[in-house]
């Protein structure tokens, strides 16, 4: 289920659980197997995938050797249940957050983040609590609030295709959970630490039933100074959950990896949902490697996108091609055309885009992958776009 | 955790030195949920397993994933930054592997992140608070705590003389159930039912109650040898409501890195989905692993023969000793020792050897204990004759 501008047009408030009816869009997780197996073609090997957001640089050495060697000289650790790794890692995570105070029982490990936004979903929302985010945005909670029946309201962007903090703030009262994805999947946007700090505290004065999951899968991509964490808030608000990846920065999209930090009453309601079974320990070992090193990996993979990004901003905004402030490792390009034929003719030339994100069917999200990733893309992009200005001539 | 894990740690962390208190031996899922109320927040409890201990507690394979899997996860790991949609080895290949496999086709199958999460996934879609699960006792304890959770009845049917699954109990409870969750071999019980018996099972079900489905667990089947019996694979195109759940966390040896499948009609798989992670659930190292253990075509046959032989070696000392296991499948042995499961429990692990949880009702009687390494239950066995306070022809023998 799509976060949909349609529903937002009935009204929510006290009483009216019995007025709001589910709507049943189609319900669309972010990817499904058959989708992609519907496709006439698998990426080829040699294809630029800039379509998903992945790290194209991947964890590095450091975090392989240390998955190698936790398999043991024989690899027979492999075969063991990774269950007493769990520990290590979060004492890896509270003392990488020791200046913010988080302990133990603020933390809550997840099969990527993933597992934590289908989690709080499912306590947050029902047929008579309502999901609450911008449209778009990432589709995991909507597509649980889906199964559960909950209905799911989606609030038009800004101009600048941020979240609608007013809008928002309005449509959220009485709902079960907000979603708000700073930086924004797939706008790229942020709001700052003021304008964010302030939309929860409203939020929370104004209805403190709804709980609000802060998706900060990026943040370690945000180069806008006055972008901040909303841990804090989470640390200090039953209602604010604030969940983080590997996947991105980090570089271990395959591992699975992601936590929450949370007031200890909703982490325990999470954790006793789904427990932390299902994690790797090929992702524990990487997570603490990545939390425990000193080589300033975080900080030289937020500088090589921020170069790899610039020159793709710059190869658009040249041609006339206009995006958004991008605070992540991808770009949301208006591209004047229908992007699903857009993506097409990119997919032709070996070069993966992203899905179309409705209502925006003119823009193209366009992951950030190597400085020559991008450098080869953009060759592609020039022929793909001079094909489709061509055909609306 | 063994020496090579913790050293990994020390060098990783640097002068971060050991700061987690109070761990106990690592242990499976199963003994965390049914001893500690495991809700994932109280990790106090867990302990580095110490180098030289004996963990025969889990179920695990001793040896691992094998050489062909990790030659697969070894050339995954640059991989790592991908989705199991785009790595080079892809959840598409695996899934291709699990077709022929199983003889079916994409749309039947569903990986999962260990057989936990489809079993989860499973209970959550097929049961509900009116909808009762039908579970044996002793069974596998993951689809009763997940109804328990969501409020669903529960039935649990005791096991039969032999401790084998009472089918006919079960196809009378099953009446108007949502779910029945027959784990073939059964954990912690070890046996198996035949083929013709699990077949006859399945029909009488349709018969009496053709909504209700049949989740068929067969996380220990590459260890069965009984001839008699025979994978429920086939039973999923003719029977609508049967879906098979398999594992790699045990003969193929990957418990540490989650990997599970489930197959069946493409209408249960479809309704079970949207409870799963989807493809967000496998991590592409365990798909790399398991696509290059598949194509092993000796792997599994040479895991079991190494296991049933160690089975045999451990049933017959238990036999000798006195003491009577049920006839095990499986990669664990479950016997009536007569005396609590934990005494036993903590009397061995004062010789660090681990052995199973308490599983009730049998925990005043019978104690699960899984197959090591040869060398291994050779040491164990010394350990069960000191405790046990047993001075057997095998034990002498093997000290002589």
């Amino acid at each position: 289920m799509s976060f949909s501008r349609r529903s937002f047009m009935k009204t929510l408030g006290v009483g009216a659980a019995g007025a709001i009816t589910s709507e049943m869009l189609i319900s669309r997780r972010p990817e499904t197997l058959l989708d992609l197996l519907s496709q006439p073609l698998h990426a080829q090997s040699s294809d630029i995938l800039i379509h998903n957001n992945e790290n194209p640089v991947g964890p590095g050495q450091l975090v392989m050797d240390a998955i190698r060697t936790s398999l043991g000289p024989t690899g027979s650790e492999g075969g063991r249940y990774p269950f007493s790794l769990y520990g290590d890692m979060i004492e890896a995570l509270v003392s990488h957050y020791n200046a913010a105070g988080v302990k133990r029982e603020n933390v809550l490990l997840g099969n990527g983040s993933t597992q934590l936004l289908r989690t709080l979903t499912h306590i947050s929302c029902s047929k008579t609590n309502a999901l609450v985010g911008s449209e778009p945005t990432y589709e995991e909670c909507a597509g649980y609030a889906a199964l559960i029946g909950a209905p799911v309201y989606g609030t038009k962007l800004t101009d600048d295709l941020k979240l609608n903090l007013d809008t928002t703030l309005t449509a959220a009262k009485g709902a079960g959970m907000v979603f708000f994805c700073n930086p924004n999947n797939p706008t790229a946007t942020a709001h700052n630490g003021a304008d964010s700090m302030q939309f929860i505290t409203d939020l929370i004065k104004a209805s403190p039933t709804t709980n609000i999951l802060v998706d900060e899968a990026y943040f370690d991509y945000a180069t806008d100074p006055n972008f901040k964490t909303m841990i804090p808030l989470a640390l200090e608000h039953p209602q604010v959950v604030v969940c983080r990846t590997f996947s991105k920065a980090y570089g271990m999209a395959g591992l699975r990896l992601g936590y929450a930090v949370g007031h200890a009453t909703t982490i325990k309601k999470m954790a006793q949902w789904d427990g932390m079974g299902y994690i790797n320990m090929a992702a524990v070992v990487g997570g603490i490697a990545h939390l425990t090193r000193t080589d300033g990996f975080i900080e030289k993979e937020q500088a090589r996108n921020t170069a790899a990004r610039e020159y793709t901003r710059t190869y658009f905004h040249d041609k006339g091609y206009s995006d958004t402030d991008s605070q992540t490792n991808f770009l949301f390009v208006d591209v004047k055309a229908p992007i699903a034929r857009f993506q097409a003719a990119c997919r032709e030339l070996g070069v993966r885009v992203g899905r179309p994100f409705p209502p925006l069917m003119t823009r193209a999200r366009i992951s950030i992958g190597t400085m020559d990733e991008m450098q080869r893309a953009t060759k592609v992009f020039d022929t793909v776009l001079a094909q489709l200005n061509a055909a609306a001539a | 955790m063994s020496l090579s894990r913790r050293a990994l740690f020390r060098t990783i962390a640097g002068t971060r030195g050991n700061s987690v208190p109070g761990y106990i031996t690592a242990r499976g899922w199963e003994a965390l949920q049914g001893e500690n109320n495991y809700t994932g927040v109280n990790l106090s409890m867990l302990a580095q397993a110490e180098a030289g201990e004996i963990r025969i507690s889990s179920n695990e394979n001793p040896l691992g994933p094998g050489p062909s899997a990790l030659r697969g996860i070894e050339n995954q790991l640059d991989q790592s930054g991908r989705y199991v949609f785009n790595a080079r080895t892809s959840i598409f290949d695996l899934v291709g592997k699990l077709g022929e496999l199983s003889g079916s086709k994409p749309e039947n199958i569903m990986t999962a992140a260990g057989s936990g999460e489809i079993l989860v996934a499973a209970t959550r879609a097929f049961t509900s608070p009116d909808k009762a699960l039908v579970t044996g006792s002793p069974s596998y304890g993951q689809p009763l705590g997940t109804a328990q959770a969501i409020g669903a009845p529960v039935k649990e049917i005791p096991l039969d003389a032999n401790l084998r699954l009472d089918l006919g109990a079960m196809l009378d409870a099953a009446k108007g159930a949502g779910m029945v969750f027959l784990c073939n071999p059964n954990n912690p019980s070890s046996t198996v039912h035949s083929a013709s018996d699990v077949a006859r099972f399945i029909s009488d079900l349709e018969r009496t109650s053709p909504e209700t489905v049949v989740l068929l667990d067969e996380a220990y089947w590459d260890y069965v040898t009984d001839p008699a019996a025979s994978t429920g694979f086939p039973l999923v195109h003719e029977h609508p409501r049967v879906v098979v759940a398999r594992t790699f966390s045990k003969a193929y040896g990957m418990a540490g890195l989650r990997l599970g499948y489930v197959v069946g009609t493409k209408h249960l798989i479809d309704t079970m989905r949207p409870y799963t992670m989807g493809l967000f659930s496998a991590n592409n190292l365990v798909v790399a692993g398991a696509v290059a253990s598949l194509n092993d075509p000796n792997h599994v046959e040479q895991e079991s023969a190494r296991n049933a032989e160690v089975r045999k070696f451990t049933m017959d000392w238990f036999k000798n000793a006195g003491y009577e296991a049920a006839n095990s499948q499986t990669n664990f042995i479950f016997v009536n020792l007569g005396r609590p499961a934990k005494e036993f429990r903590d009397a061995c692990a004062t010789h660090n050897v681990h052995v199973g949880r308490d599983f009730r009702p049998l925990e005043k009687t019978h104690s699960r204990i899984s197959m090591g390494t040869a060398d291994e239950m050779r040491r164990a066995v010394e350990v069960f004759g000191e405790v046990l306070g047993a001075s057997t022809t095998m034990s002498s023998a093997s000290r002589g």
